[in-house]
Protein backbone atom coordinates (compact mmCIF):
# COMPACT_ATOMS: atom_id res chain seq x y z
CA UNK A 1 0.00 0.00 0.00
CA UNK A 2 1.21 3.63 -0.88
CA UNK A 3 1.56 5.85 2.49
CA UNK A 4 3.28 9.50 2.50
CA UNK A 5 2.03 12.71 3.34
CA UNK A 6 -0.77 14.56 1.50
CA UNK A 7 -1.44 18.68 1.69
CA UNK A 8 -3.85 20.01 -0.19
CA UNK A 9 -4.07 24.43 -1.04
CA UNK A 10 -7.57 26.24 0.40
CA UNK A 11 -8.32 25.75 -2.79
CA UNK A 12 -8.39 22.32 -2.67
CA UNK A 13 -5.27 21.40 -4.92
CA UNK A 14 -3.45 18.86 -3.92
CA UNK A 15 0.13 20.91 -3.49
CA UNK A 16 2.39 17.82 -1.45
CA UNK A 17 1.73 14.51 -2.75
CA UNK A 18 2.63 11.11 -1.46
CA UNK A 19 5.22 10.83 -3.86
CA UNK A 20 6.57 14.36 -3.74
CA UNK A 21 10.70 14.79 -3.03
CA UNK A 22 9.90 17.13 -0.39
CA UNK A 23 13.04 19.51 -0.45
CA UNK A 24 14.45 21.09 3.00
CA UNK A 25 17.12 23.74 3.28
CA UNK A 26 19.95 22.81 5.67
CA UNK A 27 22.32 25.57 5.00
CA UNK A 28 22.83 28.88 3.40
CA UNK A 29 24.93 31.87 3.55
CA UNK A 30 28.22 33.47 1.70
CA UNK A 31 31.86 32.03 2.01
CA UNK A 32 35.03 34.03 3.25
CA UNK A 33 36.60 35.36 0.10
CA UNK A 34 38.41 32.41 -1.69
CA UNK A 35 42.18 33.21 -3.16
CA UNK A 36 42.57 31.64 -6.82
CA UNK A 37 44.00 27.87 -6.07
CA UNK A 38 42.68 27.80 -2.75
CA UNK A 39 39.43 26.68 -1.08
CA UNK A 40 36.80 26.84 1.59
CA UNK A 41 35.07 24.35 3.64
CA UNK A 42 31.89 25.08 5.17
CA UNK A 43 30.50 22.74 7.86
CA UNK A 44 27.16 21.35 8.01
CA UNK A 45 26.52 18.89 10.69
CA UNK A 46 25.00 15.81 9.32
CA UNK A 47 25.98 16.15 5.90
CA UNK A 48 27.37 13.27 3.66
CA UNK A 49 27.86 12.84 0.17
CA UNK A 50 25.16 10.93 -1.35
CA UNK A 51 22.56 11.59 -3.69
CA UNK A 52 19.96 12.88 -0.80
CA UNK A 53 22.19 16.33 -0.18
CA UNK A 54 22.96 18.95 -2.82
CA UNK A 55 25.16 21.80 -3.00
CA UNK A 56 24.61 24.87 -5.87
CA UNK A 57 27.04 27.47 -5.20
CA UNK A 58 27.77 31.01 -7.61
CA UNK A 59 30.43 33.53 -7.82
CA UNK A 60 30.09 36.88 -6.54
CA UNK A 61 33.12 38.29 -8.39
CA UNK A 62 33.55 36.60 -12.17
CA UNK A 63 36.56 37.22 -14.33
CA UNK A 64 35.46 39.03 -17.45
CA UNK A 65 38.40 37.48 -19.52
CA UNK A 66 39.49 34.52 -18.20
CA UNK A 67 36.70 31.20 -18.05
CA UNK A 68 34.73 32.14 -15.16
CA UNK A 69 33.30 28.52 -14.49
CA UNK A 70 36.42 27.34 -13.35
CA UNK A 71 35.44 26.32 -9.42
CA UNK A 72 33.68 23.49 -8.28
CA UNK A 73 32.28 21.72 -5.39
CA UNK A 74 33.12 18.79 -3.34
CA UNK A 75 30.95 17.05 -0.65
CA UNK A 76 32.07 15.29 2.42
CA UNK A 77 31.04 14.02 5.73
CA UNK A 78 29.56 17.04 7.98
CA UNK A 79 31.12 19.57 5.53
CA UNK A 80 31.23 20.44 1.91
CA UNK A 81 34.23 22.60 0.25
CA UNK A 82 34.25 25.08 -2.55
CA UNK A 83 37.43 25.27 -5.24
CA UNK A 84 38.68 28.08 -6.37
CA UNK A 85 40.26 28.18 -10.07
CA UNK A 86 38.93 31.42 -11.69
CA UNK A 87 41.87 33.29 -11.70
CA UNK A 88 40.88 35.96 -9.19
CA UNK A 89 39.28 35.82 -5.64
CA UNK A 90 35.97 35.45 -4.92
CA UNK A 91 33.22 34.78 -2.13
CA UNK A 92 30.75 32.60 -3.37
CA UNK A 93 26.79 32.42 -2.42
CA UNK A 94 25.73 28.72 -1.38
CA UNK A 95 23.01 26.95 -0.91
CA UNK A 96 22.18 23.01 0.63
CA UNK A 97 19.00 20.93 0.20
CA UNK A 98 18.22 17.21 1.29
CA UNK A 99 15.69 15.71 -0.25
CA UNK A 100 13.83 12.91 0.29
CA UNK B 1 13.71 10.90 25.76
CA UNK B 2 13.84 12.10 22.03
CA UNK B 3 10.52 13.25 20.22
CA UNK B 4 8.94 14.45 16.92
CA UNK B 5 7.37 14.04 13.81
CA UNK B 6 8.92 12.59 10.85
CA UNK B 7 6.78 11.44 7.96
CA UNK B 8 8.15 8.92 5.33
CA UNK B 9 6.77 8.04 2.17
CA UNK B 10 6.48 4.42 0.48
CA UNK B 11 9.08 5.27 -1.34
CA UNK B 12 11.20 5.41 1.42
CA UNK B 13 11.68 9.33 0.87
CA UNK B 14 11.38 11.37 4.06
CA UNK B 15 9.26 14.22 3.54
CA UNK B 16 9.85 16.01 6.61
CA UNK B 17 11.51 15.53 9.65
CA UNK B 18 11.65 16.96 13.20
CA UNK B 19 14.98 15.16 13.99
CA UNK B 20 16.45 17.77 11.58
CA UNK B 21 15.91 21.81 11.72
CA UNK B 22 15.74 22.18 8.26
CA UNK B 23 12.82 23.96 6.93
CA UNK B 24 10.48 23.44 4.05
CA UNK B 25 11.50 24.78 0.42
CA UNK B 26 8.61 26.20 -1.28
CA UNK B 27 7.94 28.46 -4.25
CA UNK B 28 7.34 32.42 -3.18
CA UNK B 29 7.75 35.20 -5.82
CA UNK B 30 7.53 34.98 -9.18
CA UNK B 31 7.94 37.49 -12.14
CA UNK B 32 9.69 38.07 -15.65
CA UNK B 33 13.16 38.71 -17.17
CA UNK B 34 14.49 39.54 -20.28
CA UNK B 35 17.97 38.70 -21.15
CA UNK B 36 21.28 40.63 -19.28
CA UNK B 37 19.09 41.71 -17.29
CA UNK B 38 19.35 42.31 -13.13
CA UNK B 39 18.65 38.89 -11.44
CA UNK B 40 16.28 38.31 -9.02
CA UNK B 41 18.08 39.23 -5.30
CA UNK B 42 15.12 41.15 -3.59
CA UNK B 43 15.86 40.23 0.05
CA UNK B 44 18.92 38.00 -1.62
CA UNK B 45 21.15 36.63 1.33
CA UNK B 46 22.21 33.28 0.60
CA UNK B 47 18.53 32.12 1.67
CA UNK B 48 16.79 32.18 -1.45
CA UNK B 49 17.35 30.94 -4.77
CA UNK B 50 16.09 31.34 -8.33
CA UNK B 51 14.08 28.78 -10.67
CA UNK B 52 12.69 29.69 -14.06
CA UNK B 53 11.63 28.52 -17.49
CA UNK B 54 10.97 29.75 -20.91
CA UNK B 55 7.77 31.43 -21.09
CA UNK B 56 6.28 29.73 -24.36
CA UNK B 57 7.29 27.07 -26.96
CA UNK B 58 8.12 29.65 -29.23
CA UNK B 59 11.31 28.76 -31.33
CA UNK B 60 12.62 32.26 -32.85
CA UNK B 61 15.55 33.91 -34.77
CA UNK B 62 18.57 32.09 -32.76
CA UNK B 63 19.38 29.01 -31.13
CA UNK B 64 17.97 25.65 -31.30
CA UNK B 65 15.41 24.42 -29.01
CA UNK B 66 12.46 26.75 -27.43
CA UNK B 67 15.48 28.17 -25.53
CA UNK B 68 18.29 28.20 -23.59
CA UNK B 69 18.08 29.57 -19.55
CA UNK B 70 21.38 30.10 -17.64
CA UNK B 71 23.00 33.53 -15.61
CA UNK B 72 25.54 35.10 -17.20
CA UNK B 73 29.09 35.18 -15.52
CA UNK B 74 27.98 38.69 -14.09
CA UNK B 75 25.17 37.50 -12.23
CA UNK B 76 22.49 38.65 -14.78
CA UNK B 77 20.14 36.66 -16.77
CA UNK B 78 21.90 35.22 -19.65
CA UNK B 79 22.93 36.36 -23.00
CA UNK B 80 20.50 36.65 -26.09
CA UNK B 81 23.64 35.44 -28.03
CA UNK B 82 23.41 32.16 -26.16
CA UNK B 83 19.73 31.52 -27.53
CA UNK B 84 18.35 32.52 -24.33
CA UNK B 85 14.87 33.79 -24.58
CA UNK B 86 14.54 37.82 -24.91
CA UNK B 87 12.71 40.24 -27.16
CA UNK B 88 15.80 40.33 -29.90
CA UNK B 89 15.49 36.45 -31.09
CA UNK B 90 11.81 35.15 -29.35
CA UNK B 91 12.99 32.21 -28.11
CA UNK B 92 10.77 30.58 -25.78
CA UNK B 93 8.31 33.65 -26.15
CA UNK B 94 10.96 36.47 -25.35
CA UNK B 95 11.57 35.88 -21.49
CA UNK B 96 11.68 33.68 -18.82
CA UNK B 97 9.53 33.07 -15.82
CA UNK B 98 11.18 32.82 -12.52
CA UNK B 99 10.15 31.73 -9.17
CA UNK B 100 11.96 32.15 -5.80
CA UNK B 101 12.44 29.16 -4.31
CA UNK B 102 13.01 29.85 0.21
CA UNK B 103 12.80 27.90 3.21
CA UNK B 104 9.18 28.46 5.47
CA UNK B 105 11.50 29.56 8.14
CA UNK B 106 13.46 32.22 6.17
CA UNK B 107 9.76 33.79 5.16
CA UNK B 108 8.38 35.52 8.16
CA UNK B 109 5.08 33.24 8.18
CA UNK B 110 2.49 33.85 11.25
CA UNK B 111 0.30 30.63 11.02
CA UNK B 112 -3.21 30.96 11.51
CA UNK B 113 -6.32 28.95 11.08
CA UNK B 114 -5.38 24.92 10.70
CA UNK B 115 -3.67 22.89 9.16
CA UNK B 116 0.03 21.19 11.08
CA UNK B 117 2.92 23.13 11.96
CA UNK B 118 6.25 21.81 13.38
CA UNK B 119 8.57 24.09 14.77
CA UNK B 120 12.10 22.51 15.30
CA UNK B 121 13.94 22.87 18.33
CA UNK B 122 14.71 26.29 18.44
CA UNK B 123 11.22 27.32 19.93
CA UNK B 124 8.36 28.64 18.09
CA UNK B 125 9.19 31.33 16.22
CA UNK B 126 9.11 31.80 12.42
CA UNK B 127 12.44 31.29 11.96
CA UNK B 128 12.03 28.14 13.87
CA UNK B 129 9.02 26.62 11.52
CA UNK B 130 10.20 23.48 9.20
CA UNK B 131 6.80 23.23 8.14
CA UNK B 132 3.90 24.89 7.92
CA UNK B 133 1.08 23.08 5.97
CA UNK B 134 -1.21 25.85 6.43
CA UNK B 135 0.98 28.22 4.92
CA UNK B 136 1.75 26.26 1.68
CA UNK B 137 -0.06 27.63 -2.05
CA UNK B 138 2.71 27.08 -4.36
CA UNK B 139 5.10 24.33 -4.25
CA UNK B 140 8.39 23.17 -5.73
CA UNK B 141 8.96 19.47 -6.22
CA UNK B 142 12.30 18.17 -6.92
CA UNK B 143 11.57 16.24 -9.74
CA UNK B 144 15.52 15.52 -11.63
CA UNK B 145 19.23 16.15 -9.95
CA UNK B 146 22.58 15.34 -11.35
CA UNK B 147 26.24 16.72 -11.81
CA UNK B 148 26.97 19.08 -15.13
CA UNK B 149 28.87 16.60 -16.73
CA UNK B 150 26.64 15.05 -19.61
CA UNK B 151 28.24 13.39 -22.68
CA UNK B 152 25.13 12.67 -24.84
CA UNK B 153 25.47 14.50 -28.17
CA UNK B 154 27.54 15.52 -31.10
CA UNK B 155 29.14 18.34 -29.90
CA UNK B 156 27.31 20.89 -32.53
CA UNK B 157 25.63 23.91 -31.90
CA UNK B 158 22.35 21.91 -32.80
CA UNK B 159 23.12 18.96 -30.49
CA UNK B 160 25.92 20.16 -27.70
CA UNK B 161 26.87 17.97 -25.09
CA UNK B 162 24.06 17.50 -22.24
CA UNK B 163 22.34 15.11 -20.21
CA UNK B 164 18.80 14.54 -21.02
CA UNK B 165 15.76 15.36 -18.42
CA UNK B 166 12.20 13.88 -19.87
CA UNK B 167 9.34 15.74 -18.60
CA UNK B 168 6.41 13.58 -17.46
CA UNK B 169 4.19 13.70 -20.75
CA UNK B 170 1.22 13.51 -17.79
CA UNK B 171 1.56 16.53 -16.38
CA UNK B 172 1.66 20.37 -17.42
CA UNK B 173 4.92 21.08 -18.88
CA UNK B 174 5.00 24.58 -18.16
CA UNK B 175 5.06 23.89 -14.90
CA UNK B 176 9.03 22.07 -15.07
CA UNK B 177 11.31 24.62 -14.08
CA UNK B 178 15.07 24.49 -13.38
CA UNK B 179 17.41 26.24 -10.98
CA UNK B 180 19.11 28.80 -12.79
CA UNK B 181 21.20 30.55 -9.93
CA UNK B 182 23.99 28.09 -10.05
CA UNK B 183 24.51 27.98 -13.71
CA UNK B 184 26.66 29.75 -15.77
CA UNK B 185 27.03 31.50 -18.99
CA UNK B 186 30.57 33.19 -20.74
CA UNK B 187 31.80 34.43 -23.80
CA UNK B 188 35.33 35.08 -23.76
CA UNK B 189 37.35 37.65 -26.13
CA UNK B 190 37.63 36.81 -29.84
CA UNK B 191 36.04 39.82 -31.86
CA UNK B 192 35.73 36.81 -34.66
CA UNK B 193 33.22 34.27 -34.01
CA UNK B 194 35.95 31.52 -34.92
CA UNK B 195 38.23 32.46 -31.76
CA UNK B 196 35.22 33.46 -29.33
CA UNK B 197 34.75 31.09 -26.30
CA UNK B 198 32.18 30.15 -24.60
CA UNK B 199 31.53 28.00 -21.66
CA UNK B 200 27.65 27.17 -20.80
CA UNK B 201 26.02 25.42 -17.67
CA UNK B 202 23.00 25.74 -18.68
CA UNK B 203 19.68 24.35 -19.43
CA UNK B 204 17.89 23.98 -23.01
CA UNK B 205 14.41 23.04 -23.44
CA UNK B 206 14.04 21.11 -26.71
CA UNK B 207 11.81 21.32 -29.06
CA UNK B 208 11.58 17.22 -29.03
CA UNK B 209 8.78 17.57 -26.78
CA UNK B 210 8.91 16.94 -23.43
CA UNK B 211 12.46 17.03 -23.06
CA UNK B 212 15.07 19.31 -21.38
CA UNK B 213 18.87 19.72 -21.94
CA UNK B 214 21.17 19.66 -19.33
CA UNK B 215 24.41 21.51 -21.04
CA UNK B 216 27.86 21.10 -20.25
CA UNK B 217 30.69 22.39 -22.38
CA UNK B 218 33.40 24.67 -23.73
CA UNK B 219 32.90 26.12 -27.06
CA UNK B 220 36.30 27.77 -29.22
CA UNK B 221 35.62 28.79 -32.41
CA UNK B 222 33.31 25.95 -33.83
CA UNK B 223 34.93 22.77 -31.70
CA UNK B 224 33.31 22.33 -28.80
CA UNK B 225 34.62 20.01 -25.75
CA UNK B 226 32.15 18.45 -23.06
CA UNK B 227 33.20 19.38 -19.35
CA UNK B 228 32.35 17.83 -16.00
CA UNK B 229 32.40 20.89 -14.04
CA UNK B 230 31.81 19.32 -10.53
CA UNK B 231 28.69 20.95 -9.80
CA UNK B 232 25.14 20.25 -9.32
CA UNK B 233 21.66 20.76 -11.41
CA UNK B 234 17.90 20.85 -10.45
CA UNK B 235 14.58 20.85 -11.60
CA UNK B 236 11.46 21.10 -10.10
CA UNK B 237 7.80 20.92 -10.64
CA UNK B 238 5.78 23.41 -9.16
CA UNK B 239 2.01 22.74 -7.77
CA UNK B 240 -0.76 25.17 -8.18
CA UNK B 241 1.34 28.17 -9.65
CA UNK B 242 -2.04 29.58 -10.82
CA UNK B 243 -1.77 31.38 -14.33
CA UNK B 244 1.81 31.85 -13.74
CA UNK B 245 2.17 28.73 -15.12
CA UNK B 246 -0.73 27.88 -18.05
CA UNK B 247 1.37 28.99 -20.69
CA UNK B 248 2.95 25.66 -22.03
CA UNK B 249 -0.35 23.76 -21.96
Amino acid sequence: MAYGLEVYSSGNTKIVTIDSRCTRVAASGTTASISNGGFASVTVTGMSNIDSWQVFVSPNSSPSSTLSADFYTVKGTNAFSVFNDMGVSSTFDYFVIRSG
Amino acid sequence: MAYGMSVDNSSGRTQFTTEENYSLAYAGSSGTATALTTFPTTSWSGTDFIIARPASTSTGSQGEGYANVGRYYDGTWGSGQLAFPNSNNGNGGGYVVWRELIAQSAASLTPSGYGLVAYGSGGTSASDIIFSATDLDVTAELVGTGIFNGTSGSGTQADPYHQLFTMDASLDQGRYYVLVTNTHQQKVGGAMMTTRIHIDYEFRYDTTPGTILVQSFLKVGSTMTSINHGTEWAVFYVRNGGTVDSNFS
